[in-house]
């Protein structure tokens, strides 16, 4: 469902990513780990349309980010780490605004706002203001409309910020529940623990190069933790000349 | 270091970091041009007051009068802006959930809000006043005492308003509901704000140009009471009127009074800060703001398609839950007014020319001003228009909707009310004119043509050169991007004209004359229209184009 072929993105002279190989299939959560500034967000960013990849190619779905973005973006869903939205609309306002973008029909739309609403537990708060809620509540609002469309592919940039303990609960048990209906889940995170406990593949990221990629139980074969896994290879891992998100 | 000097460090920091060369010369335009205001300003009072010292028996009464109405203007302009102000620095000011946060005094921090509120509400008067003042000076020939003593008399003069803005925002604060205390100050504001502005052009100023009417303004200005001995500027004024004449012994009165007032004001300000200001932060901070609610969905056609119209309402309930676009638009209904207002004084009847010609010249000349009045129109709202997406921009970006779409439904947002309200304009002052059914069409279709090409031209610009991490929307406005639709839209509109200008002549020549319009001056009129609806279909669609290219483009994600 997503698949990077020798993807390179610079800013300037400067090589953000480079020579990344990722495939993601259906029903796959695909774990997407590295330090600061290693080119996690780049990345995101590449394959939701958001930034143009400066070489290789992006597949969502089997079309090409850059040649179709408007049927690659219509079956993806993306939840970006700083989710921003307009603060004058109420939370049902935005998501009747976001069923429209995606061209869900009226019935159908409010069908769906009010299954995830109750999901995310935001029923109580979508007739007010979005500036009047918490960080929490917004990202709950984000990923709602994330998923109003029902998308093939989930990208998340760092998923669980903001959350209290039962909304990463909530998400956790909603994720693996997408992977298994078939959905192909991107996830960039610094959570190493939510990687571990989550995800079916693992790619770790360090200065723009992909250091490591495997399914999860490849990589923590014999017991090995994620955490001693991580921190073993981006400190042995060589310095390049790719790395500032 | 102590509390107080310690809450200034950020602000003095961050205007030290931008004080690097690239920045300075990036802003030198807007120096320059701050520079010739100065001197526009000064030069303006020289000659207003030198025409007046010219005037016999009446000169220096013009000029006193003049001064103590600026200082009147002045007064109330401090006191609404005082108001608003505050309301900003003592409530609304993004660090005030971090200040209160750390080991810091109430008072040291209500101390460091009113020495904001002063500097951020005086300075532009402080700017303006400058070179006024220096004209009286000069124009006078005060001597060196008059020039130490104006921070004296001006200083106070600007605390006495800051005081009582400060104490009022307080009481507004902890007695108004607080969900809508910010919204009603800010429409109190500008409406004191818009009658105070009307209040000026109603006095009719031009009038000071016609000295036949010298007897009966004085009269006019003695009657309604602007001089009261109980209010600083009759204080200021008088100080600085008895400085001019070198009656300095006179004005340390005067000096006094504004002193002792300034003083106690600050005082009841500082007093009611101790009183009320940690009340009512709590209040405020407790706020959950409802916004408007219109059933926008059901007022727009079937026809329109659902993103279409989900794209327009959403920048719909934006726009009018955003209260920073409502003094815009009240100063826009003000234009308005003084616009239209101003063809109602014109003195066409005491012209020697034929009324006529005279009334078709002026509705002609008059697309140049609807056209500048539009410009500036669609340069605050228009322009903006993409800008204002903000850092919610990700949204668009990342859903499958073309830029097109998006741009698209930016323009027709802003165009279908520009469009109303310039053809609103160009009937009411053509039907004041009592132009013919000719021009009243040519000037239709020429503001209709003028108005669509200055949309195309906002939303395209607005799009290359987007300002999405903007403090306030009126910032955007004064961009380097909206400067440059600015020069765009008035060149357009100028070049608009010039084109229509040699057909209008060869009518009204052959209108004058009592003959039919010939062959020729059809085809020369038919040409230079082409040439309007050329250009104008020209600046519509390539600016939009180019916007939708650069929106494309990854520069803003």
């Amino acid at each position: 469902m997503i698949k990077l072929t020798d993807v390179g993105k610079s800013f300037g002279d400067h090589w953000a990513v480079k020579g990344l190989n990722i495939e993601v299939n259906k029903g796959e959560i695909y774990g997407f780990l590295g330090p600061n500034g290693a080119g996690k967000t780049t990345t995101i960013k590449m394959i939701s349309g958001l930034l143009r990849p400066g070489t290789g190619r992006i597949l969502v779905g089997g079309y090409d980010i850059v040649e179709e973005p408007i049927k690659a973006k219509s079956i993806t869903g993306y939840v970006p780490d700083k989710g921003f939205v307009y603060e004058k609309l109420s939370g049902l306002e935005f998501l009747n605004f976001i069923a429209a973008l995606y061209k869900i029909g009226p019935a159908r739309a409010a069908e769906k706002i009010e299954e995830l609403s109750s999901k995310f537990s935001l029923r109580e708060v979508l007739d007010e203001l979005v500036e009047n809620y918490s960080a929490g509540m917004k990202q709950r609002l984000v990923f709602a409309a994330a998923l109003l469309h029902d998308p093939a592919v989930l990208l998340i940039d760092e998923p669980i910020i903001g959350l209290d303990p039962k909304g990463i609960r909530m998400l956790k048990k909603m994720l693996e529940g997408f992977a298994m209906k078939g959905v192909a889940i991107f996830m960039a995170t610094h959570s190493l623990l939510l990687a571990e406990e989550l995800c079916s593949h693992i790619g770790i990221i360090h200065r723009g190069r992909l250091i490591a990629a495997d399914a999860k139980d490849n990589l923590l074969s014999g017991g090995r933790r994620l955490e001693d896994l991580f921190l073993e290879i981006t400190e042995e891992a060589p310095s390049g000349s790719a790395g500032v998100e | 270091m102590r509390a107080f000097p310690l809450l200034f460090i950020p602000g003095i920091l961050s205007f030290k970091n931008s004080l690097d060369l690239r920045r300075i010369s990036g802003r030198l335009p807007f120096i320059l041009l701050g520079i010739l205001f100065w001197i526009f300003i000064y030069v303006i009072f020289s000659k207003v007051l030198a025409y007046f010292k010219g005037v016999e028996l009446f000169g220096d009464i013009l000029a006193a009068k003049l001064l103590s109405m600026v200082f009147l203007s002045f007064l109330s302009l401090l006191i609404m802006s005082n108001i608003i102000t505050a309301l900003s620095t003592f409530y609304l000011s993004r660090e005030l959930e971090l200040v209160l946060t750390k080991p810091v005094e109430i008072k040291k921090i209500h101390a460091a809000k009113s020495l904001e509120t002063f500097l951020t509400s005086s300075w532009m008067v402080i700017s303006f006043a400058l070179p006024m003042l220096i004209a009286y000076g000069t124009v006078y020939g005060a001597g060196y005492t008059y020039y130490l003593a104006l921070p004296v008399i001006f200083i106070p003069f600007l605390v006495i308003p800051t005081g009582i803005g400060i104490t009022v925002t307080h009481i507004i604060a902890v007695t108004l509901p607080a969900r809508n205390a910010r919204d009603i100050i800010m429409i109190i504001g500008v409406m004191f704000l818009l009658m105070i502005f009307l209040f000026f052009r109603f006095l009719q100023p031009e009038k000071l140009l016609n000295p036949e009417s010298f007897p009966t303004l004085l009269e006019y200005l003695s009657n309604i009471g602007v001089d009261s001995a109980f209010m600083p500027y009759y204080w200021a004024t008088h100080a600085i009127l008895l400085l001019l004449t070198g009656k300095t012994g006179d004005s340390i009165f005067y000096i006094l009074m504004l002193i002792s007032t300034g003083a106690f004001f600050m005082l009841i300000a500082s007093w009611s800060g101790s009183r009320w200001y940690r009340a009512a932060i709590d209040k405020a901070f407790g706020v959950k703001k409802r916004g408007i609610r219109v059933p926008l969905e059901k007022l727009l056609p079937v026809t329109v398609s659902r993103l279409k119209s989900a794209l327009l309402i959403k920048d719909l309930k934006i726009f009018l839950r955003d209260n920073s676009q409502w003094p815009q638009l009240l100063l826009l209904l003000a234009l308005v007014v003084i616009y239209v207002y101003n063809f109602t004084v014109l003195p066409l009847d005491v012209l020697p020319q034929s009324t006529f010609v005279i009334s078709n010249f002026i509705a002609f000349l008059n697309l140049i001003l609807a056209g500048f009045v539009l410009s500036a129109i669609a340069a605050r709202f228009l322009f903006p228009a993409v800008s204002i997406e903000g850092r919610a921009l990700w949204i668009i970006k990342a859903s499958p909707v073309t830029m097109k779409d998006f741009l698209y439904s930016k323009l027709v947002s802003g165009l279908v009310p520009l469009v109303i309200l310039s053809e609103i304009l160009v009937v009411t002052t053509n039907l004041i004119l009592q132009v013919d059914m000719l021009m009243m069409l040519v000037s239709l279709v020429t503001v209709f043509l003028m108005t669509l090409a200055i949309g195309g031209l906002g939303i395209g610009l607005g799009a290359v050169y987007p300002k999405f991490d903007y403090n306030n929307v009126a910032s955007i406005s004064m961009s380097f991007g909206a400067m440059l639709f600015m020069i765009l839209a008035l060149m357009l509109v100028t070049l608009t004209v010039l084109f229509e200008a040699w057909p209008l002549y060869l009518y009204l020549n052959a209108r004058m004359v009592s003959r039919p319009f010939g062959s020729w001056e059809i085809s020369q009129a038919i040409i230079s229209f082409s040439l309007v609806v050329v250009l104008n279909a020209v600046c519509f669609y390539v600016p939009l184009r180019i916007g939708v290219k650069s929106m494309e483009t990854e520069k803003w994600t």
